[in-house]
């Protein structure tokens, strides 16, 4: 089984959280969490989007690694 | 408000410190580091976000922030895909969007034009948002009239402009080379963007927190009306799951694919691995610019602001709050936004601008070369034109509403890149075709759903299809295309483009090839990111324990070389790779290592084995395969190389492979034909190196002379055989001699001058050429001159052959063609002796000659003399005493006397006065000595000359023997026809004294002698008798008669041996003829026995006048002669006897028939003498008939014996009285047939036969015994049968009386025809009268 770091820094799992924040980001997502427009829809794509910028964070320590070396 | 000349001033501030900024960091080249990098991508914020997000989230809800959430997601997958693109960026070297597309689709000018067209198309009026943004902000912070009517909107409006165009050459257009990192206009969008981003957080903190008490109060304290608005996710009128969608996929492929966010993010990128902040940061920086809008939008609906001014709540929330310093601060960070995005794509639109729109098109004229000169002027100019069409269209449209959503119109023009980039990254098989179809097809589509209605709805074009459709067909109404509705113009337009653009796309990749080209491209640019991406090599690992790879690469070579030679070869490897001295070694080093040792093992068993052995034995394993693959990646990368370089530079080097192959192969045949050329040219310089070996070998052993001399005689060059025959050690030595000082005759140089004279070309001649020892050689010289281009002779080659053999030769045969011709006509030995002479003084020459001949001949010597008149001979007998005749002719050989030297009595006699050198030639032959050949002359005797007197002397020799030869056959001829003669007279007649007479005749002529006789000898009386004698003046020898043992003659006879005296006269012994002799002067004598069967017949006497010296040919005759005279006289005496007896037998024979014929008379008494009577009458009869003479004797004898057969028949019958009865007659008639039988057998009677055997038949054959008729009868009984009845008829018989002959005569008439033959008869009758 790879190491969570190899899955992180493979494009396969970039992809997938690009689909992954495509889906969390797509309009009948956030119907389906939220049935009528208040803040929680503004919530959570605000908390969708900063976990998703953390997790870039962390891909973009992992990405490239290799190469460094 | 604020004063507008404060906002002027900060403004000209703010951009001179950016300036500054930017200037500093060009110039001290500080280093972008990856958050300024993500910091300059930021431009993606532009003034529409900076002010727009408010407006659109206040009058649309969340719906703005898919222009974030879009980025963001699209930055999860910056790593596949931008990085992919900076990958490109470094390999291909592009410099814009439209490079990236072109070069993906085989360079495709066409495409980067659509690229570059929909780009130009869609920035314009986005740059006319922006200038609009800084122009509206402008007017709601500035106090009005602050600045007077200068500084109104337009004014304001252009020194923007002005400005922006400045700054955007000075930071983005001042290099020539896109690809140059611009790292101050980087520095410079990075501190934008933290301006832009600090402003926004300032105005949104301090409305949030100072002007309102925090969210809660503005989203407490909004009217749900409004907070629903704030939180919708879209517009009321549309499909807010379409609309939502929309815009996060183009704000997907805006912060992407957006010119300037392009150029920053790829082109700007000086490390791929600054993507990585970016991927973090970038969407943080999107948040936290975002985070505020929604609490903006609704404390500006909490103030009052009104709604359809939302786009300036940010700028309005300071100023209402009387915060100018915040008003100016968003001004400055709004102004920021705008300007950083107008100079960045104006920056990359000129450069796509004057790359694929004004440089492809201007070509070969005077404006394409000043344009190529002036590429960043017109690039400046494009930048002047794009922000001045920008400021232009933004006062066209005015307060249009179209200005709201322009950005987002942008946005979907970009969008339609997406496809093919995206495609063309990840999709090998997409295609140029593909790509026109595609980006042509979502831009008409683009154009016609979007555009046109937009234009349409401000009032600019016609809404007749807007309202009708195109062509009037409602299907293609351009907000409705195919009937299609419900969709927002954004996601409709979205929707159709990308509809058609990722359909013909992907039908036009499918449909078409690509060519190879392209397929290159994309197979490279599909596996740029396999390949490292670090800038520089990184130092490589020495892992590799290199002994045990020596270990590995030994046991390969030692299957082709012995294990010395391997560990030469080894070590030689590591020196050539520097690793001689490492334990460990690195990949590259490894592989280094095997190339060495692949190029020891190519040169000894050549490449193409080499590599296969080497691929098959020395292999690398995957780990080791794996870095090697690595290192050539980095390799490429660092190269930094575009792939088109690349791609370019293989098929150069693919093409120059082949041409290398091709070049190779032709390299190769040529060296092959080289090779064979050179192995040609070595086999021909081998067979010249041979032949001109050959040459020397033959021009120096060529048993010919050759030289070469110049026209003045000066030998140049000679070989050995000319040096051998000129007599000279060395070649020098001859070289220093002039060829004309080797003649000896003067003639001969005299004749060379002549012929250098005269130039002639080719010459042969014969000379006498001097040795280095004086002595001379005839030698035939052929040359041939060499003249130049002034037809001078050069040089003269020629040839020198020692021909004194053949010139001695042909002298020879000439003085054997001379002497013999003129011996052909001497027939005597003493004529050919003179000839011989004489010739000889002239072949020599000589001055004078003498013959000496032995004692016994005839003659002493000839003499033969020549002056210079003529030639004198002188034969002479008994010249010489004794004693010098002896000592002429006592040499057995040829020798050659000098006068002074060696005394010789002919010096100073004779003719030989005037000659110093005397030859003395023997000749003679088998039987003996002749005599010497004495040549005297004044020069000495050469070899040649004694060689040529010894063949003269042979042929004179020869032909002397040749005449004696033939004296003597002659002689002999002479006697051999003497002695016939004595046979013939021997054999035709046995009269002693006719041959005695030929055979003394014969004596005396063949002896040579005067008188010859012969005495018979008489054994009774034993003495000689003189028999014959010729050559006598008298006849008194006749009455010699000597007894034996008396005389020469009688001594001779008696002692059976020939007495010779060869003088009389000195002989006194008792020869009893002397006196008688005397008289004759006889003075030789010779008395020869002539013997015959052992038996003493007599002495031939022989006599001579004179004295005779016979030799033993005329011994050996003499006796011949005598033993003739023998024979003949046997014969003489044989015959004699042999008469005798003859005569005695034919006598005795005679007797006998008689005495039988007198007996049968006696017997029948009635018929005595009847047999004697017939055979007389019957002979007579014969006669007259005409019977030959032989035939008489026969008949004869047959008439004696014709009734010899009557001895058979008994004496009762014979005698009987009476008539005989028919029995007796029987009996009787049976005697010819006794008679026959009693005689045959006695050869004597043969012929005598016919009578008694048949003579009782009778003419007409009734005759007895055997009835023969006619002419069967044999004459002689026809001729005896008429006798015997005529003498039968007359003669008295018992029984009657005898006839008278009238009678008989009658009878024997009338038997004519009957019982004898009338021939005969008539005979007969003839005869009667005379004879019966």
């Amino acid at each position: 089984m790879k190491k969570p770091r190899e899955i992180i820094k493979s494009p396969d799992f970039q992809v997938f959280l690009f689909l992954l924040g495509f889906f969390l980001f797509g309009k009948p997502f956030l119907d389906m969490i939220t049935s009528k427009p208040d803040q929680s829809s503004f919530l959570f794509l605000l908390l969708t989007w900063s976990i998703l910028i953390i997790l870039l964070f962390v891909i973009s320590i992992f990405v490239g690694e290799d190469e460094g070396k | 408000m604020i004063n507008i000349w404060v906002i002027l001033i900060i403004s000209l501030l703010y951009m001179v410190g950016l300036f500054l900024i930017a200037t500093f960091t060009e110039k001290r080249n500080i280093k972008i580091s990856p958050i300024v990098y993500t910091l300059s991508l930021a431009v993606y914020c532009t003034s529409w976000t900076f002010y727009g997000s408010v407006g659109k989230a206040a009058t649309s809800g969340l719906i703005f922030l898919t222009i974030y959430l879009g980025p963001t997601l699209a930055i999860i997958l910056w790593w596949i895909i931008l990085r992919r693109m900076v990958r490109i960026k470094n390999t291909y070297k592009i410099t814009s969007l439209a490079d990236l597309i072109s070069i993906r689709y085989d360079k495709s000018r066409g495409i980067a034009v659509i690229v570059t067209l929909i780009t130009f198309a869609g920035s314009i009026p986005y740059f006319a948002v922006q200038i609009k943004s800084i122009l509206s902000t402008f007017e709601v912070i500035a106090k009005p009239g602050s600045a007077g009517s200068f500084l109104s909107s337009n004014s304001f409006g252009l020194f923007i402009v002005i400005l922006l165009i400045l700054f955007t050459i000075l930071f983005g257009v001042r290099k020539l080379a896109p690809t140059e990192h611009h790292k101050g206009m980087v520095m410079m969008f990075a501190v934008e963007s933290i301006v832009k981003l600090l402003s926004f957080l300032a105005v949104g903190i301090i409305t949030t927190f100072v002007f309102f008490d925090g969210f809660d109060q503005i989203f407490n304290f909004l009217p749900q009306e409004s907070l629903q608005t704030l939180f919708r996710v879209s517009e009321e009128n549309s499909n807010p799951y379409i609309t939502w969608m929309s815009w996060l996929f183009l704000s997907m492929t805006a912060i992407q694919f957006l010119p300037r966010q392009f150029h920053l993010a790829v082109v700007e990128n000086e490390d791929e691995k600054h993507i990585r902040t970016a991927m973090w940061l970038l969407p943080l920086y999107l948040f936290l610019i975002t985070i505020f809008v929604i609490p903006i939008a609704g404390a500006g609906i909490l103030s009052g602001l009104p709604i359809e001014k939302a786009d300036t709540f940010v700028l309005d929330l300071p100023i209402i709050q009387n915060n100018p310093a915040l008003a100016l601060l968003v001004f400055i960070g709004g102004f920021s936004a705008a300007t950083s995005m107008i100079m960045v794509s104006t920056m990359t639109i000129s450069t796509m601008v004057s790359n694929h729109l004004i440089l492809p098109f201007t070509k070969n004229n005077t404006i394409s070369i000043i344009i190529k000169k002036r590429i960043l002027q017109v690039r400046w100019l494009v930048v002047v034109l794009v922000i001045f069409m920008g400021f232009f269209f933004q006062k066209l449209i005015g307060d249009s509403q179209i200005l709201v959503n322009i950005g987002i119109i942008s946005f979907a023009a970009i969008a339609q890149f997406a496809p093919t980039i995206i495609g063309g990254l990840f999709w090998k098989r997409g295609n140029k075709a593909g790509a026109y179809l595609g980006l042509i097809s979502g831009c008409l589509i683009w154009i016609f759903t979007m555009v046109y209605p937009i234009l349409a709805n401000a009032g600019w074009l016609s809404a007749q299809i807007l309202n009708n459709g195109l062509f009037g067909i409602s299907f293609l109404k351009p907000e409705q295309l195919f009937g299609f509705s419900g969709l927002d113009p954004i996601s409709h337009t979205l929707f159709w483009s990308m509809f058609f653009n990722i359909s013909l796309y992907f039908l036009g990749s499918i449909l078409f090839q690509q060519n190879i080209s392209e397929q290159f491209i994309a197979e490279d640019i599909f596996s740029i990111l396999t390949s490292k991406s670090a800038q520089s090599l990184s130092p490589q690992k020495e892992h590799f324990l290199l002994s045990e790879k020596i270990r590995v690469v030994e046991i390969f070579l030692n299957e082709y070389l012995n294990p010395k030679e391997t560990k030469i070869k080894i070590q030689k490897c590591l020196e050539l790779c520097q690793i001689e001295n490492k334990k460990k070694i690195s990949i590259t080093e490894l592989v280094e290592f095997h190339h060495e040792v692949e190029k020891v093992l190519a040169s000894v068993i050549g490449a193409a084995a080499a590599r296969e052995a080497f691929q098959n034995t020395i292999q690398l394993s995957n780990s080791e395969t794996t870095e090697i693959s690595q290192v050539y990646s980095e390799i490429l990368t660092k190269l930094k190389i575009p792939i088109t370089e690349i791609k370019r530079k293989i098929e150069y080097y693919q093409e120059r492979e082949e041409l290398l192959i091709a070049h190779g192969k032709e390299i190769k045949q040529k060296s092959q034909e080289r090779d064979q050329l050179l192995k040609a040219k070595q086999e021909t310089e081998q067979a010249l190196k041979q032949s001109e070996t050959d040459f020397i070998r033959f021009f120096e052993s060529v048993p010919i002379g050759l030289f070469r001399s110049t026209p003045s005689g000066q030998l140049i060059n000679i070989n050995e055989t000319f040096v051998h025959l000129l007599g000279y050690a060395n070649k020098n030595e001859v070289l220093q001699t002039n060829a004309l000082d080797l003649y000896v005759n003067p003639n001969d140089r005299q004749k060379w001058q002549e012929i250098i004279q005269n130039l002639d070309k080719d010459y042969e001649t014969i000379v006498l050429l001097k040795r280095k020892d004086g002595s001379t050689f005839w030698a035939e010289l052929k040359y041939k001159a060499f003249s130049n281009l002034k037809s001078e002779v050069q040089f003269y080659d020629g040839t020198v052959e020692d021909i004194s053999e053949k010139i001695q030769h042909d002298k020879e045969q000439t003085a054997k063609f001379e002497i013999s011709e003129a011996l052909q006509h001497s027939e005597t030995p003493e004529n050919m002796i003179p000839v011989f002479l004489e010739k000889t003084l002239k072949l020599l020459p000589a001055n004078s000659a003498l013959m000496s001949f032995v004692e016994s001949s005839e003659i002493d010597w000839v003499l033969c003399t020549e002056n210079a008149f003529s030639t004198q001979i002188l034969t002479t007998s008994k010249f010489f005493d004794l004693r010098t005749r002896r000592e002429l002719t006592n040499i057995n050989e040829n020798k050659i006397y000098q006068r002074n030297y060696q005394e010789h009595i002919l010096f100073d006699t004779l003719g030989f006065l005037d000659v110093d050198f005397l030859a003395g030639i023997p000749l003679g032959f088998e039987e003996g000595k002749i005599g010497v050949a004495w040549i005297g002359r004044k020069e000495r005797f050469s070899e040649d000359d004694i060689r040529l007197l010894g063949i003269i002397s042979e042929i004179v020799q020869s032909n002397i023997h040749q005449a004696i030869l033939h004296k003597q056959t002659q002689k002999r001829l002479e006697n051999v026809q003497a002695l016939h003669k004595i046979d013939l007279a021997i054999a035709s007649s046995l009269d002693l004294r006719l041959t005695f007479d030929v055979l003394l005749s014969q004596v005396i002529e063949q002896l040579n002698v005067d008188a010859a006789d012969i005495l018979l000898y008489d054994p009774s009386i034993r003495s000689l008798e003189y028999a014959a004698g010729k050559g006598f003046f008298s006849d008194v020898l006749k009455s010699t008669f000597i007894n034996l043992n008396e005389g020469y003659a009688g001594i001779a006879a008696s002692n059976r041996n020939i007495i010779s005296v060869p003088d009389l006269r000195e002989d006194t012994g008792g020869l009893p003829r002397d006196t008688i002799l005397d008289k004759e002067h006889f003075i030789t004598y010779f008395g020869v026995p002539l013997i015959a069967k052992g038996q003493v017949q007599g002495v031939l006497e022989i006599f001579n006048r004179s004295k005779l010296s016979p030799d033993n040919e005329w011994t050996n005759y003499l006796e011949t002669l005598a033993g003739q005279a023998a024979i003949a006289i046997e014969n003489a005496l044989l015959f004699e006897d042999l008469q005798n007896t003859n005569r005695n037998l034919f006598q005795a024979y005679e007797t006998t028939l008689e005495g039988w014929a007198r007996a049968l008379d006696l017997r029948d008494k009635e018929t005595e003498g009847h047999t004697q009577r017939v055979t007389e009458m019957s002979i007579k009869l014969a006669k007259k008939y005409g019977v030959s003479k032989d035939s008489l004797e026969h008949i004869r004898r047959g008439a004696l014996l014709h009734d010899i057969g009557k001895m058979g028949i008994p004496d009762k019958i014979l005698l009987k009285p009476g008539p005989l009865d028919e029995e007796e007659w029987i009996i009787m008639k049976k005697h010819p047939v006794y008679a026959l039988r009693l005689l045959a057998p006695i050869p004597f009677l043969e012929n005598a036969l016919d009578i008694p055997y048949c003579h009782h038949e009778k003419w007409d054959g009734t005759g007895y015994p055997r009835q023969l008729e006619g002419k069967e009868i044999p004459i002689a009984a026809r001729i005896f049968s008429i006798i015997d009845v005529w003498d039968a008829l007359c003669s008295n018989r018992p029984y009657r009386p005898a006839w008278t002959k009238e009678k008989a005569l009658s009878y024997i008439s009338e038997q004519s025809g009957k019982h004898f033959d009338p021939k005969i008869v008539q005979a007969f009758i003839q005869l009667y009268p005379e004879k019966f």
